[in-house]
């Protein structure tokens, strides 16, 4: 069992490998002679417009650490973890995987994998998801999971040991947890999450964080060495103090800090928090931001007005071209979505009880996690505020079709922000893991006209 | 009254919002508490003298209100709901409990709340996991919607009146679980479509009248010859189903459904508040620990179990799994179930409806067609 399902971890490792010998290079010609005959027959999967993309002077440092923290996670956690026999744990993205590198697990968020495939190859998770829905399992499950259901019986991705599920985001992916955890037989650890985010419910959820990780040590049957925590979460400090300074600087007008930023520094918090190669990653991020800040430039194109959106449900990954797309056509910049904005401080290393109670304080206030767990008046105060620190002009309701909870309030959201901010927004279906729902081109072509009315509305 | 008109009466009750026990309970002052789910405790709501009544979506025609505020990806009985609220067709509520039942339901609170006037709200959230941490919150919050009650209404719930209240829902409970002895003999002597508006109507009546109802109709029922022209023997499982059209379809093509685990079925009913210690703490133990709902983790075997013990009990011929459309909790559960039951050689079929059922031609040949498999 241990070695199987390790087809999507050898691919992703390849594309990052492969992304490594491209995004300096000065020839392409001679890029691709560096490839390994392994690494060309991957050619064909990959969304070649990102090649476009990523090498651009306004991502290029940002996109370069970002490889490099993929290719580790991909290689050196995965791949390397699973020949040396290190248990795997899946865990849903409300929460950091610092505790799991801390046990010497392999953490595997269950979402990133369909994720990140849809953002970097050109079919992304389909196959796992047809596979899924061929097993009779509902479409309106979430892309993020389908995909890795699927390839759990295409045994494409490794079978977890540990399952670990803070509940209360949404039904799609409680249920797509449950049947995994049958399916698998691994060990099912739920986190139960109150539904408000008072301080009663907070000690509620930290107490089942506790929960989960004694029951962690009792699984894997080992202890959780404090000194190897603090280590850990020492380092997460350090990579999550440069994001947070990042986001005071995004604060600036025109934004310093580009849109595809944003979606990839929520990916690296998923793989990467608690190695040493997210620092460099968040600190480039830092690094373009802080220079455009002091040349007083932003990633638009110079000379175009800024158009600033609000995302207020998820962002497309699917086609991560898309934002440099609206920045350089549309001189649009992405400044948040729901999955992107984490405001606690960084954790407290003192004493063990100190970085538990971090690291649930973090998750119990993750993006999405915060804001979908319970009533509708916290995502709304959120984005309010957001849309007033960070002078929107428009909001964008991507709704993801798997998420109903999101459906059931976006017409409470939309005339929140007209009432309180005086924005408008553009509500669209779509799928943010699988580009057959909504095509790129729909997307764009209502985009456009949305940001053109907005562009003129501000003139006015 | 005799069999068919306590029929006729519990039926009228069930297919309508404002019947003709609500007109009396208003015309007398007293006041109702609506409530969405199966987790909400009755008997507190009862105790204070408030008729507690649970939410459905019988009489909605179409949902063009609702849908401005929900989408198209919401289940279509919560659009139901809250278009009856915007609608005025609740008015007759005087408060409303809800609960963080499924992500489309919880979502019917936060639009309800802004735009449909009620004078009394409370949101009493219950834990996804039966755990000792989880039945800790789940009391607290039930003994925060008592005072709640005891404040904005200005009454005591005693001990003495949930205890009375207790015996109130409990004598239900064991009147319903004799109408599902009933339904398992060999030759019921009451259909499917008939127990789903009897069930329904138990929620929306003075509890005590339904109680001498249901009595009177049992006695009748345990005299009467059975239904002896019946293909199949079938269960139905699933997601909200409060009015009996997809029941209704499959007994006339020759089914006869005899059990069901539904939320308007044996996940209402089954399970006694125990008589012993502090009342309100056994009412709480009985709804945070009845017959799971899909949406609670880690209780899948539960889950399973259920739904097995039931079907072999009534003798099941094959077991029909319905939901309304982008329900997430048992679009999994049915799937996972059915495989399960299929491996076990009990043949099953799996339907997904909306609210209110139009295609009926559909739903028609493929129950005949699962009929004609399981040799009905």
């Amino acid at each position: 069992m241990r070695n199987n399902g390790k087809e999507h971890a050898r691919l992703m490792s390849l594309t990052f490998s492969i992304a490594n010998k491209f995004i300096d290079a000065k020839d392409l010609t001679q890029a691709l002679a560096t490839l390994t005959p392994e690494e060309q027959s991957l050619l064909g999967i990959l969304q070649i417009a990102l090649a476009e993309v990523i090498p651009k002077p306004k991502l290029k440092d940002i996109v370069r650490e970002w490889i490099k923290c993929n290719y580790e996670y991909w290689h050196n956690v995965v791949l390397k973890g699973l020949e040396e026999g290190k248990k795997v744990v899946y865990f849903y993205f409300t929460h950091s995987p610092e505790i799991y590198y801390a046990m010497d697990l392999i953490p595997i968020c269950a979402e990133y994998q369909p994720a990140l495939a849809s953002a970097v190859w050109t079919n992304g998770a389909e196959d796992g998801i047809d596979r899924i829905e061929a097993e009779g399992l509902p479409s309106h499950l979430c892309s993020a999971q389908k995909g890795t259901m699927g390839w759990l019986l295409m045994n494409k991705v490794p079978k977890p040991d540990i399952i670990v599920k803070p509940v209360g985001v949404c039904d799609p992916s409680n249920m797509a947890y449950q049947w995994m955890a049958e399916k698998t037989g691994a060990e099912f650890i739920v986190m139960d999450t109150p539904y408000s985010l008072d301080s009663h419910a907070f000690e509620y959820y930290l107490n089942e964080y506790k929960k989960m990780i004694a029951r962690l040590e009792e699984v894997t049957g080992q202890k959780l060495d404090p000194e190897r925590l603090r280590e850990v979460v020492e380092c997460s400090n350090q990579a999550y103090e440069y994001f947070l300074e990042n986001m005071e600087l995004r604060k600036a007008v025109p934004c310093p800090d580009p849109s595809l930023s944003h979606l990839l520094s929520a990916g690296t918090m998923l793989t990467s928090l608690g190695r040493p190669e997210a620092i460099d990653y968040f600190k480039a991020c830092r690094d373009t931001a802080k220079k455009n800040v002091e040349k007083g430039v932003g990633v638009i194109p110079e000379g175009m007005e800024e158009i600033r959106t609000l995302w207020i449900y998820v962002p497309i990954l699917f086609d991560f071209p898309f934002f440099d797309w609206i920045e350089e056509e549309l001189g649009a910049i992405h400044l948040f979505d729901c999955l992107d904005w984490f405001f606690t401080q960084p954790i407290d290393t003192s004493s063990t009880d100190s970085i538990i109670r971090g690291l649930a304080e973090r998750s119990f206030n993750w993006p999405m996690h915060r804001q979908s767990m319970g009533f509708a008046d916290d995502w709304i105060s959120d984005f309010v505020w957001l849309a007033k620190e960070y002078r929107a002009d428009c909001a964008i309701f991507a709704g993801h079709a798997a998420c109903k909870h999101s459906w059931g309030i976006n017409k409470l959201l939309s005339d929140a922000l007209k009432k309180e901010v005086g924005i408008p927004s553009l509500r669209f279906e779509m799928d943010l893991a699988d580009k057959r729902v909504t095509s790129i081109v729909d997307i764009k072509a209502k985009f456009a006209e949305f940001i053109k009315n907005v562009r003129e509305r501000k003139r006015h | 009254m005799r069999f068919l008109e306590i029929l006729d009466k519990l039926v009228e009750v069930s297919s309508t919002l404002r019947n003709s026990y609500i007109d009396e309970w208003k015309k007398q002052g007293k006041k109702i508490i609506g409530y969405t789910c199966t987790y909400a405790p009755e008997e507190i709501i009862h105790a204070a003298g408030i008729l507690p009544y649970r939410i459905r979506g019988v009489t909605c025609t179409g949902t063009s209100n609702a849908d401005i505020y929900m989408g198209r990806f919401n289940c279509s009985f919560c659009r139901a709901v809250l278009e009856l609220g915007i609608t005025g067709a609740y008015d007759f509520l005087d408060g409303f409990c809800y609960l963080n039942g499924c992500d489309h339901i919880r979502r019917v609170y936060d639009n309800w709340v802004r735009i449909v006037k009620i004078p009394f709200h409370h949101f009493l959230p219950v834990p996804h996991v039966l755990t000792e941490d989880g039945f800790k919150f789940y009391m607290e919050e039930v003994e925060r919607f008592k005072e709640h009650i005891e404040q904005h209404f200005g009454v005591k719930i005693t001990d003495e009146k949930l205890r009375e209240s207790i015996n109130v829902y409990n004598e239900s409970r064991e009147l319903l679980e004799k109408l599902y002895n009933l339904r398992a003999k060999e030759n019921p002597p009451i259909n499917g479509a008939q127990s789903l508006s009897i069930v329904a109507a138990a929620s929306a009546m003075p509890r005590e009248d339904f109680n001498i109802m249901l009595a009177s109709l049992l006695k009748e029922l345990e005299n009467s010859g059975g239904i002896r022209d019946y293909d199949a023997r079938l269960m139905i499982v699933g997601s909200e189903l409060d009015q009996p059209s997809l029941i209704e379809i499959i007994e006339d093509l020759g089914g006869l459904v005899v059990t069901d685990s539904l939320c308007f079925g044996t996940r209402q009913f089954k399970g006694l508040v125990s008589g012993e210690g502090d009342p309100l703490e056994a009412v709480a133990k009985r709804y945070y620990y009845h017959n799971p709902c899909p949406r609670m983790l880690r209780e899948y075997p539960k889950k399973l179990g259920f739904v097995r013990e039931l079907a072999e009990k009534a003798r099941v011929d094959g077991v029909i799994f319905e939901k309304i459309a982008f329900c997430d909790p048992h679009g999994v559960d049915n799937v996972m179930i059915s495989k399960e039951l299929e491996e076990e050689n009990i043949p099953t079929l799996i339907l997904e409806r909306d609210y209110l059922i139009s295609d009926v031609g559909r739903f028609r040949t493929r129950v005949q067609a699962f009929l004609e498999r399981i040799g009905g």
